[in-house]
């Protein structure tokens, strides 16, 4: 290739091949001019070659053209040019020239083509980056191109005739050569890497592809060497290799699964988070996921849906995403964000399919959760039984539920927009304020609501009350009010209901402990009167009992507008206002069927059956003891609430009633019975005293008179009949003494004449003589003197304790303590004697002593006790109740 | 003259009293009376020098008579005659205003005697009657202090003690085989007796008293 001609003709450019192609025209005339003037003879054809000649620097065309031009010249020529020679001569001569003229413009053209290619490839050789050294057998380097110069240093002056080993580094050249000449010679070409030095000393890593250069004879004559830096190719491909490693690495770890595929689908790499076990993941290498499925049996329609995924980003050149759902083998349900990323090879083809998927289930069901308490929430909102507002700052309704739209009467969205104070109307406060700015405005606190009642205003303007409960609060730093509406309608009705429903039971209450604290009808009668006054709007309230056999309804207790009146009685058919005795039974037997009767109507509303006049029967067992009678105000009718109540009233009135009148009776008895055992205790005494006072005045004063009458007779008379009226005095002493001791053990006159104090401590020293029993006395704050019926009974319950320890307590101390203070005598006597079973003692109830005492002191509101026990000695101790006015001075 | 009134409901005491007053030298009986009223009638009427009296009589007894004599005529001695030994009697007689106190049935020398000792502003008694033995009922009549424990039944006075050592109504129940209910009851009455409210001032009392002793606690 050394020899190839640099001035080889070449087609030129447009001003310099114009300028060519007149010259070649004037050569080509002047040569013919000559041909025509001076006969040329056998060279005038042959200058035509010249003008061919000029013409291969101009296009081939041109070329062609000039060899066709001059061709015809020539011809023309040998006609018209001037005889000179033989005419054969001359067109053999011209023939020649033709010939010749063609020749030149053929071979002239392709050699300018050959070096031409010579030339172009040249370039190109010198273009490429590559190194491209030819050498001889021996190595000497004959070609040293630009490439080689840039890739290894030298000038292609300074390398050519060297031999080729300076290129390489001295190891490396001894041991490739003769093993790579014996393959190219073997194969024709060979492909190697080395390093190589440069000129400045520099190792390089050259790659190089050898081709063995065959001469003519097809022996080796050289080898042509394109060698390229792979240096850095080399140290990027390492650096590669480390990153593909650590991406590998990644991809292993990475916990989102990653695949990849061929353009077909089929697997290249598959990280653990994929498919972690091994074995599987080789097996699935180079197979497709189809197959993979159906090599463990899993529906392969789910592959097949990642495949046309897969194609999706393949024909879209672009990444595709989607959303996957399947269930577990564990029946699980989980969700995958699947991806498909194609990637393209610098051609522009499809390299392989990066796939990933990651597992979004956790993240998915946080977004349904959320989804579903927001749906939640507004379902809550939207079927709550309130009304629920939001209110910008400037009093506007900006939402509000279907609850809030019903309460309002508006149509969905009719509110929204509306100012507030159209909705509710504000409570109080300062005139020309609205609820906005009387109410909203004046929030503060925006965690608790503030609750207030207001008055709603409807659509249609009518207002309701209502309850709004209305918070602030800030969002995107505007403040915005939800308001909370209840309709109080119903509870304010509820709440009336329930009030009077209360008010109805406490004054049932009220009435029921009055009634049963009440003792009489009559007390009865009037606070049942005055409660249904109170709880029924009648003008009159009447109760009266049936003496149905005397005719008479006697009334207990009226009440006509709050004044109450007494007693009164008429006949049972007035009371009813009956015209005739039968409308009377007729009246009172419809009482008892229907709970009531109306004695008279109101106007003209005679159809209703609750009149202005009302009847309700009181009955007990089956009879009618009286009647409850209720007028209504002038004009006015009962409602049939207020005969229920009546009839409730009624019903505990009659039993109230009835209880009473029994409790009256069984008073009235109790009281009798309490005052004939008074009065038989007092008669008791009574006689006593009578018989005493016999005793003690007559019999005992007729005595006295006969002992001083036998005294003066004594001073008068003789010694034998002084001896006889003597006798006569002693016995009428005996006499005398054995009628006082009876008086005494009668009723003492001390009783009635000193007191009990003195009484009892005669009474205790008369005992103690009599009975040798020891009698210790005690007593305090008896300095006066009591009513006379306590002493009296204080006496006799001492006097009874006293014989009774006598004859019971065998040889005994007694000890009698009394104490009176300003409310209470106490009368108390114990021993220490043998003592006795209390029970059986009372039980054999003719032990007159002891209820004797029992009895004298209930009779006066006092109370006995007695305390004993078998060899634990008595006690026993009776308590009286003393008024103040019961203590009386002391005569002193 | 010791001039006498004689005041007495019964016909026969009158007489013969009169008969024997008279008999004596120097005492002269100038009225009778034979009831209450009567006798203050009489009395301030006559202004005698004494007056005998009976506690009993009808219309005004005697005390009464005596009370308003003493009130009203001043220079009236009264001598009770009473058939009425007691102390009491005699002991509210003295006090009254009478000077003497003579028994019906002592011997009729003894009311001449204190008649005449009355006329001169003496004191008699009858005999078994004395001074002493009215000192000694004055001395018994006069109130006694009482110590409220003294009020306690036997029954009380242990559960005071027990309640005071500690013990629960149920352990006081079972030591005296009653209910505990009746414990609770008799404690009450205890409590309210010595007027004591909790069961601290049981403690406190029972030491105070020596039912405890104080190192018990």
């Amino acid at each position: 290739m050394s020899d190839i001609d640099v001035d080889e003709p070449r087609p030129l450019n447009g001003a310099v091949s114009s300028r060519l192609l007149i010259a070649t025209v004037v050569v080509a005339v002047i040569v013919f001019l000559g041909d025509l003037l001076v006969p040329l003879g056998i060279a005038g054809g042959v200058l035509y070659v010249v003008a061919v000649l000029l013409a291969l620097w101009l296009p081939p065309l041109y070329v062609y053209g000039f060899a066709g031009a001059c061709t015809v010249l020539t011809v023309v020529g040998y006609f018209a040019s001037l005889e000179g020679g033989d005419l054969l001569i001359d067109l053999a001569n011209r023939v020649v020239a033709v010939f010749a003229i063609w020749v030149v413009a053929i071979l002239g053209l392709h050699r300018r083509k050959l070096s031409e290619t010579v030339h172009r490839h040249g370039q190109i050789i010198d273009q490429v980056q590559d190194a491209v050294i030819t050498v001889d057998m021996d190595g000497i380097i004959d070609y040293w191109n630009k490439g080689a110069e840039s890739v290894f240093g030298y000038s292609a002056r300074e390398i050519v005739g060297q031999s080729v080993r300076i290129l390489y580094a001295s190891e490396d050249a001894e041991v490739v050569r003769p093993a790579v000449l014996d393959r190219l010679i073997a194969q024709g070409s060979a492909e190697l890497e080395t390093k190589g030095v440069r000129q400045n000393g520099e190792v390089i890593v050259i790659r190089q592809w050898l081709l063995l250069r065959r001469d003519e004879g097809y022996e080796p004559a050289g080898v042509i060497f394109q060698a390229s830096d792979v240096t850095r190719r080399r140290e990027v491909e390492k650096a590669a290799t480390r990153m593909e490693a650590f991406y590998q690495n990644v991809l292993d770890e990475l916990p989102i699964q990653v695949a990849i595929f061929d353009s077909e689908g089929r697997f290249l790499y598959l990280n653990p988070a994929s498919l972690s076990i091994p074995e599987r993941r080789a097996w699935i290498i180079g197979r497709t996921e189809r197959e993979y499925f159906e090599h463990v049996g899993r529906n392969v329609h789910l592959a097949e849906e990642r495949d046309s995924y897969r194609r999706q980003a393949i024909a879209e050149r672009a990444k595709v995403t989607y959303e996957e759902e399947f269930e577990t083998r564990s029946g699980e349900r989980r969700s995958y964000a699947h991806g498909f990323f194609p990637v393209f090879g610098a051609d522009g083809k499809l390299d392989k399919v990066l796939g990933f998927r990651y597992d979004i289930t956790d993240h998915k069901r946080t977004a349904w959760a959320l989804q579903e308490s927001l749906a939640r929430l507004k379902a809550i909102v939207d079927t709550a039984g309130d009304g629920i507002l939001t209110i910008d700052g400037d009093g506007i309704v900006e939402s509000c539920n279907q609850a809030a739209q019903r309460l309002f009467g508006f149509e969905p969205t009719e509110a929204i927009g509306r100012h507030i104070d159209t909705l509710i109307a504000r409570g109080g406060g300062e005139e020309g304020k609205g609820f906005y700015e009387e109410h909203l405005t004046k929030i503060v606190s925006t965690s608790t609501p503030e609750i207030g009642e207001f008055a709603g205003l409807k659509k249609d303007g009518a207002a309701f009350p209502v309850e709004v409960a209305t918070s602030k609060l800030r969002l995107n730093d505007q403040p915005l009010f939800t308001a909370i509406v209840r309709d109080l309608s119903n509870r304010k009705r509820a709440e009336r209901a329930l009030l009077r429903y209360n008010e109805r039971l406490e004054a049932f209450r009220q009435m029921d402990q009055a009634i049963l604290t009440a003792s009489s009808t009559k007390a009865v009668a009037s606070v049942a009167v005055d409660h249904l006054a109170r709880l029924v709007p009648a003008a009159v309230v009447c109760i009266a009992l049936f003496d149905t056999a005397e005719d008479v309804a006697s009334v207990l207790s009226v009440q006509c507008e709050g004044r109450s009146s007494g007693e009164s009685s008429a006949s049972i058919r007035s009371f009813l206002g009956a015209a005739e005795e039968s409308e009377v039974e007729e009246h009172i037997s419809r009482a008892c069927i229907q709970g009531h009767v109306v004695l008279a109507q109101n106007g003209s509303q005679s159809g209703s059956d609750l009149g202005s006049i009302v009847a309700i029967p009181l009955v007990v067992k089956d009879t009618v003891i009286g009647m409850l009678k209720l007028e209504a105000r002038s004009g006015a009718q009962f409602g049939s609430e207020d005969l229920d109540i009546a009839r409730e009233v009624a019903g505990v009135l009659a039993i109230a009633i009835n209880d009473a009148r029994l409790f009256e009776e069984v008073d009235a008895s109790r009281e009798r019975m309490q005052a004939l055992s008074h009065r038989l205790v007092e008669v008791q005494e009574q006689e006593r005293r009578l018989i005493a006072r016999e005793l003690h005045d007559e019999i005992g004063q007729a005595l006295t008179g006969l002992k001083f009458s036998l005294e003066n007779l004594e001073k008068h008379s003789g010694l034998q009949t002084v001896e006889q009226i003597e006798e006569s005095r002693r016995i009428t002493l005996q006499l005398l003494a054995r009628v006082r001791d009876l008086s005494l053990d009668l009723r003492p006159a001390m009783l009635d004449d000193l007191g009990l104090l003195p009484a009892l401590l005669w009474l205790a020293d008369r005992y103690s003589k009599q009975t040798g029993v020891e009698v210790r006395f005690k007593h305090s704050g008896l300095d006066g003197r009591l009513d006379p019926d306590i002493e009296t009974a204080a006496y006799r319950i001492v006097q009874e304790a006293l014989t009774n320890v006598a004859r019971h307590a065998g040889r005994a101390q007694a000890e009698i303590l009394l104490i009176a203070s300003a409310e209470t005598l106490i009368a108390r006597v114990r021993d220490d004697g043998a003592g006795f079973d209390l029970k059986e003692v009372l039980d054999r109830k003719n032990s007159s002593g002891l209820s004797g005492m029992y009895e004298r002191a209930s009779l006066l509101g006092g109370t006995l006790s007695i305390e004993t026990e078998r060899g634990r000695g008595t006690t026993v101790a009776a308590e009286f109740p003393l008024t103040a006015d019961e203590t009386m001075e002391m005569p002193s | 003259m010791i001039r006498i009134v004689l005041a007495d409901d019964h016909q026969i005491v009158r007489q013969g009293l009169r008969k024997i007053i008279d008999a004596e030298e120097g005492l002269s009986v100038i009225a009778e009376a034979s009831d209450g009223i009567e006798t203050i009638k009489i009395v301030e009427e006559t202004v005698p020098d004494v007056l005998v009296v009976d506690l009993m009589m009808p219309g005004l007894n005697g005390l009464a008579v005596i009370r308003q004599i003493v009130q009203r005529v001043e220079q009236t001695q009264i001598v009770v005659l009473s058939m009425h030994a007691d102390d009491a009697y005699v002991l509210t007689a003295l006090r009254t205003g009478a000077i003497a106190y003579v028994l019906k049935d002592s011997p009729s020398g003894d009311l001449l005697e204190a008649i005449r000792r009355a006329a001169v502003g003496r004191r008699y008694l009858s005999a078994p009657l004395s001074e002493r033995a009215m000192e000694a009922y004055v001395e018994k009549a006069k109130s006694s202090a009482l110590d409220p424990y003294e009020l306690l039944t036997p029954r009380e006075q242990e559960i005071l003690q027990l309640t005071a050592e500690g013990n629960t109504s149920t352990q006081i129940a079972e030591r005296l085989s009653i209910s505990p209910r009746t414990v609770e009851k008799h404690r009450s009455n205890m409590m309210s007796k010595l007027d004591l409210h909790v069961q601290a001032d049981v403690v406190r009392y029972a030491i105070h008293r020596g039912i405890i002793s104080s190192d018990l606690t």
